[in-house]
């Protein structure tokens, strides 16, 4: 129920922070993590609510976030079967592939470089979630 | 085993892809209207402070909180001289003087975090702005208006790779197209006969559609840094960097008429 929290309050705050001064697509770092994780139809609900308020203040068609989030969804679905998904080697994986297509897809910031700070961070989260697990 | 998952997920998508549809539809707008209007103070508020935790000692944290309105009040002082600064600046500004000018706070940006490739500012449809219309700070072009919401509206910087305007140089009237490439500007199209030269100044050559909307003549678009000329070729280009700092600014104004 903690990570509940945790991942409702980062999506609100990556929502906040990534239409303000951080451009980077935190939300879909945050929302895929959440899913992978947690992966309940209320985590598709929370996600899919703020998926269209982030693509109202983006300025977005309203229902895109939501539908590429889903997308990655089912495709993380499907590779249940062939991957591991609690190895936080193939979460790294999946979120660096998703984020960097979902940026070039929504005009985020196309620097390779600029996304190892992001991913460092979500890294060091994910390993000790599932380390502690 | 994974099949009602996945039948969850795909009426979801279903949602978004009639949300997408519908996406002009009065409610979507009502939606999109109402998130704008409730985040557009938290947004101005993120995009100009920062804010820190609440210590548990009472007197501490009653003096932090006089603190914080105090710093509020600075900070709303300061916004106010800003806005009144760049407002005075801009209309004393003789090139622009003519234009029906609105001024909008940037609130948001998107693309890199030192070189933005679009800002988002609080004023939209409702405040009569439309995509194309032209978007400056003092002489300088920042951009042109992208997609426009009920109550925000994107601005697609001088440097974005969708923006494109007509430019020519201030020494040699060379005409040429100018077009964003994120941290850049660049100088295209430019006849091969025409002398362009490193330093120079390059500036709008104006553009107008049938409504009236567009952008003015005569704006500063950057300076020419290095030219890129083959004598072989039809049309030479040249790099342009941007006279101001996109990332810097904190109220643009647009141009509703010129």
């Amino acid at each position: 129920m903690r990570l509940n929290y945790f991942f409702i309050s980062s999506l609100f705050i990556s929502l906040l922070l990534e239409t303000t001064i951080f451009p980077y697509p935190l939300f879909y770092i945050f929302a895929l993590l959440f899913y992978i994780l947690i992966p309940s139809s209320a985590t598709v609900f929370v996600v899919f609510l703020l998926g269209i308020v982030l693509d109202a203040l983006r300025l977005s068609a309203i229902g895109a976030t939501p539908a590429v989030l889903i997308l990655s969804f089912i495709l993380i679905l499907l590779a249940q079967k062939f991957v591991n998904l609690r190895d936080y080697k193939v979460i790294i994986l999946f979120l660096f592939l998703g984020a960097f297509a979902y940026a070039k897809m929504f005009n985020y910031s196309s620097n390779l470089l600029s996304y190892l700070i992001p991913f460092i961070i979500c890294e060091a989260v994910v390993f000790y979630i599932t380390s502690k697990k | 085993m994974q099949k009602k998952p996945l039948i969850a997920l795909s009426i979801f998508l279903v949602f978004a892809i009639l949300l997408i549809v519908f996406n002009s539809s009065p409610v979507v707008k009502l939606f999109s209207s109402a998130v704008q209007s409730v985040f557009s103070v938290p947004k101005s508020i993120i995009y100009s402070l920062n804010t820190g935790n609440n210590p548990d000692d009472p007197t501490l944290s009653r003096l932090k909180k006089e603190n914080d309105n105090l710093t509020r009040k600075l900070i709303d002082f300061e916004r106010t001289k800003r806005d009144n600064e760049a407002l005075k600046s801009q209309f004393e500004t003789a090139e622009t003087s003519s234009f029906k000018l609105i001024p909008a706070r940037v609130i948001g940006t998107l693309g890199g975090l030192s070189s933005p490739i679009s800002l988002i500012t609080d004023h939209g449809s409702n405040q009569k702005i439309e995509p194309g219309m032209g978007v400056v700070s003092g002489n300088n072009l920042v951009g042109k208006v992208g997609k426009v919401g009920q109550n925000y509206s994107e601005v697609l910087l001088a440097t974005n790779n969708s923006f494109t305007t007509l430019a020519r140089t201030v020494t040699n009237g060379a005409t040429g197209v100018a077009r964003g490439q994120e941290s850049f500007i660049v100088l295209d199209r430019v006849e091969n006969i025409r002398q362009i030269e490193k330093g120079e100044i390059l500036v709008t050559s104006g553009e107008l559609n049938s409504s009236g909307i567009g952008i003015p003549n005569d704006l500063i678009v950057g300076k020419i840094t290095s030219v890129n000329k083959i004598p072989s070729a039809v049309f030479q280009t040249a790099k342009v960097e941007p006279a101001i700092n996109f990332a810097k600014l904190g109220t643009v104004f647009i141009v509703l008429s010129f």
